[in-house]
């Protein structure tokens, strides 16, 4: 060892003198203080993007001048299962001359759904009954929470209702965690306004809108996945095929069942939704689609749902014993969504039961 | 890991803290070597082996052979710069050569089947190289004593603020800094901090929110309008010079922070009155490099005129030839070489103009600039044809594009060029460094704010890691 070993630092100074210390606190507050004064000025400036088919559906909504007797809320699982059309007329069948309307959503979560629920409950049009189904589990994927649309629903007063989302994450832990990682990671980008100066005056953010087919302005809310010939919904059909595993494991009921926690979390949060309608005179139902991926874990928040909300209907669809006929794989677009012909009979299944939830 | 990346304020805070709680000069060394590695392998591990082999073959041949004068000094020392321009040529040339060669058979009427090895070139390559070699060199000229600590030799070629995208430390600056322990006290931590803080704006701020304009007339120039060509030109200037200097500054100050000492890399280039003093101002640390390792042994200026300007060609070629193996570098490379020979030439015989031409320095800084601009086309320009139309609507002012760039990019160069002078003009660091304490916390709290909202989502790699 040369005799370098042993040079030290020899004057040995404090780590940080007081006037350092205080330097550094100062400046680190008025950081902090910008930063949020630059995002609370970003939020107010530039207000929710774009986000495709709710905009159009709101704006159908808000045109309305007769309202809607029954609305379905929910995620892609709504939009491409319920067609209206056919709910209407088997609903006709028992002597009910309503009109429905569907509002699903691609790839609603449940920040998202409250903001909708707000939404048709400010617009004084609410129906007689709202569907409600439930959301998707909170985001996992950092780049999708980082469009504009994820960054939206994870800043200002969305950040106490994007970590319960994650309290309330219905699936394994480790995708739970990561969540978590990735939502703290986007809300501090918010809440640090980062990058939006920069979107604001020199690159203008791309809305990352996926495209759709519009023909469900034309078909009160609903279009049948098969017939949206948009490039990432066409992708579907190779990137998540329907495969005869699943339907298997779906039949045989193997699959995750989510921890007993979650599912209280999770039912908690659907129970406030619905109250928030009940409490302005709307009947409410829950609804569970056909989904041969989540058998087991819709079947626990199912249950959970029937015995926290005993008086609230339940239109459970996912279920291979009472509803085989469901778990055909003829009748799948890929593995979540039935094509054109699932949703019509899966539509006229429902208005059955809708007409036992009416008592007719 | 990017010095604008989240994880490497964790990295190089989890290194600061360590290596100044560490009281003797030998733990805090191995502490920076095992940094830096880590830091070189969060881009690539496999390469580790080879700045290892780098180092162990530098050290070795400079501490056994060519120190020493051992009877062997000269063949030692030439299989060890033989054996860093192989370790170069071979990751990063081979493609070159070899595709060349199987075009040049091609032309004469021979086929020969491309390589089916590919290549993939470590990143830093030429910096650690060059810093290597260099240290060879300079012991073998007697500049410096051959180091006996391999560690110190390690950490010369490893460190991680340089070890990417330079600057390209000398062994004689580097390693007696090297040899004791450096003071917490001595620390010029306002300096630092703003040296940072700017380096980090013109690379996440400037540099990478114009990168994609430039992106877009780069990629279809026939597109768009002469205006558009023009200031997409002129922009990329503007990012290199953002992305690379800003790299330096944050690499000058990140070593600052841990008491070492860098040269300057960037020095106001686009302010220069003559493309020689472009050279001494930009990339401060190669153009020297070159100078000190290469255009003074092929006998520089001391030879007569007509050796002078080959030397300088072959400088500024083989200068090109180091940021990358294409022929678009190479012209670069001639274009420089042109002017530095066209520059010197009107100073010796245009001398007697000198004082004369009223503003002569601003109408050299704006023809430094022209060509300056003109030369980074091809530097840019993903294929030689394209850089030929976008330097013809350059030189003509002709484009056959309609389309315009979604940019001002016109307010925001005159801007630019403003702060770029009133900066240098002013010396504006040196304000800030020295205001009140209370006062600089404020401002660097506020511009870090300032900074973070314009920081674009997504990294973009520094351009300079590609050489």
């Amino acid at each position: 060892m040369s005799d370098e070993a042993v040079q030290t630092d020899a004057k040995v100074s404090p780590w940080i003198s007081r006037q350092g210390l205080r330097a550094t606190i100062l400046g680190l507050v008025v950081f902090v203080a910008a930063a949020l004064a630059l995002s609370a000025w970003y939020r107010s400036a530039a207000p929710r993007p774009p986000i495709a088919v709710l905009d159009q559906k709101l704006e159908d909504f808000a045109a309305l001048e007769v309202p809607y007797d029954i609305v379905f809320l929910g995620s892609s699982q709504t939009f491409r299962h319920i067609d209206p059309a056919v709910i209407d007329a088997g609903l006709r069948q028992c002597g009910l001359a309503l009109n429905s309307y569907n509002f699903g959503i691609p790839a609603l979560r449940q920040p998202e759904l409250d903001y909708v629920a707000q939404q048709i409950l400010k617009s004084r049009k609410g129906p007689q009954l709202l569907v409600l189904q439930n959301p998707i589990r909170a985001e996992t994927v950092f780049d999708n929470m980082m469009s504009p649309r994820g960054r939206y629903f994870r800043g200002g007063a969305y950040v106490d209702e994007a970590l319960e989302d994650v309290q309330c994450y219905t699936g394994r832990r480790r995708g739970q965690a990561r969540s978590l990682l990735n939502n703290l990671r986007v809300i501090v980008a918010e809440t640090f306004a980062l990058g939006r100066m920069a979107e604001t005056f020199v690159n203008r953010p791309d809305p990352q809108l996926a495209t759709y087919d519009q023909g469900f302005r034309e078909n009160a809310g609903f279009w049948p996945v098969d017939a949206d010939k948009s490039d990432h919904v066409v992708a579907r059909l190779t990137n998540t095929p329907m495969t005869g595993d699943i339907i298997a494991d779906a039949r045989a009921r193997r699959g995750f069942a989510p921890a007993a926690d979650t599912v209280a979390c999770r039912v908690r949060q659907l129970t406030e939704t619905l109250s928030a309608f009940r409490y302005a005179g709307t009947d409410v139902a829950y609804y569970v689609s056909p989904a041969p991926l989540d058998v087991v874990h819709d079947t626990a928040i199912t249950r959970a749902m029937a015995a926290r909300n005993r008086d609230v209907p339940i239109l459970d669809f996912n279920t291979p014993e009472e509803r085989p006929q469901y778990f055909d794989p003829q009748l799948w677009f890929d593995n979540a969504h039935l094509t054109g012909e699932g949703a019509r009979r899966l539509s006229a299944d429902v208005a059955v039961r809708l007409c036992d939830v009416m008592g007719k | 890991m990017l010095f604008v990346e989240p994880r490497f304020f964790v990295f190089f805070a989890i290194v600061a803290a360590l290596y100044w709680a560490l009281r003797s000069n030998l733990p805090r060394k191995y502490l920076l070597l095992g940094a830096s590695y880590v830091f070189y392998a969060a881009w690539d591990v496999r390469f580790l082996s080879l700045i290892v082999f780098c180092t162990a073959l530098n050290y070795v041949v400079a501490r056994y052979f060519v120190g020493p004068e051992h009877k062997r000094a000269k063949l030692a020392f030439w299989a060890a710069i033989w054996g860093n321009l192989a370790v170069l040529g071979l990751f990063k040339y081979f493609g070159f050569f070899t595709d060349s060669l199987v075009d040049l058979a091609a032309a004469g009427g021979f086929t020969l089947s491309h390589p089916t090895i590919n290549i993939v070139l470590p990143v830093g390559i030429s910096f650690y190289t060059f810093q290597a070699m260099s240290y060879v060199i300079d012991v073998r000229r007697k500049h410096i004593g051959a180091e006996t600590s391999f560690t110190n030799v390690a950490l010369y070629i490893a460190f991680f603020p340089q070890l990417v995208a330079g600057p390209i430390v000398r062994a004689a600056d580097f390693l007696p800094q090297l040899r004791r322990a450096r003071v917490r006290a001595d620390v010029a931590i306002q300096p630092a901090l703003v040296l940072f803080m700017l380096g980090f704006i013109k690379k996440a701020c400037i540099s990478d929110n114009i990168a994609p304009f430039v992106d877009e007339i780069f990629n279809n120039p026939a597109a768009y309008t002469t205006e558009a060509v023009i200031s997409g030109v002129l922009l990329y200037g503007v990012q290199i010079y953002c992305d690379f200097s800003g790299y330096s500054d944050m690499a000058i100050a990140t070593a600052m922070l841990l008491g070492y000492q860098f040269p300057k890399n960037f020095d106001a280039p686009y302010l220069s009155p003559s493309i020689t003093i472009f050279w001494r101002r930009w990339h401060i640390s190669l153009s020297s490099w070159l100078r000190d390792y290469l255009y003074i042994p092929l006998g520089g200026n001391r030879l007569g005129d007509v050796k002078r300007d080959r030397n300088l060609m072959t400088t500024m070629v083989l200068g090109g030839l180091w940021h990358g193996a294409s022929y678009n570098f190479l012209i670069w490379g001639f274009l420089h070489g042109a002017a530095l020979i066209v520059n010197r030439e009107w100073a010796s015989r245009f001398a007697f103009l000198k004082g004369k031409i009223p503003l002569a320095d601003l109408w050299g800084t704006l023809a430094t600039l022209y060509w300056v601009f003109l030369a980074w086309i091809f530097f840019r320009a993903n294929t030689l044809p394209e850089a030929w139309q976008i330097t013809t609507t350059y030189v003509t002012l002709q484009s056959p594009g309609t389309r315009d760039m979604d940019f001002a990019a016109w307010p925001f160069l005159v801007a630019f060029a403003g702060l770029h002078w009133l900066g240098h003009r002013y010396n504006a660091l040196e304000r800030v460094e020295r205001a009140p304490l209370d006062a600089f916390a404020v401002g660097m709290g506020l511009t870090a704010a300032l900074a973070i909202a314009f920081l674009p989502t997504g990294y973009r790699p520094f351009v300079y890691f590609q050489f």
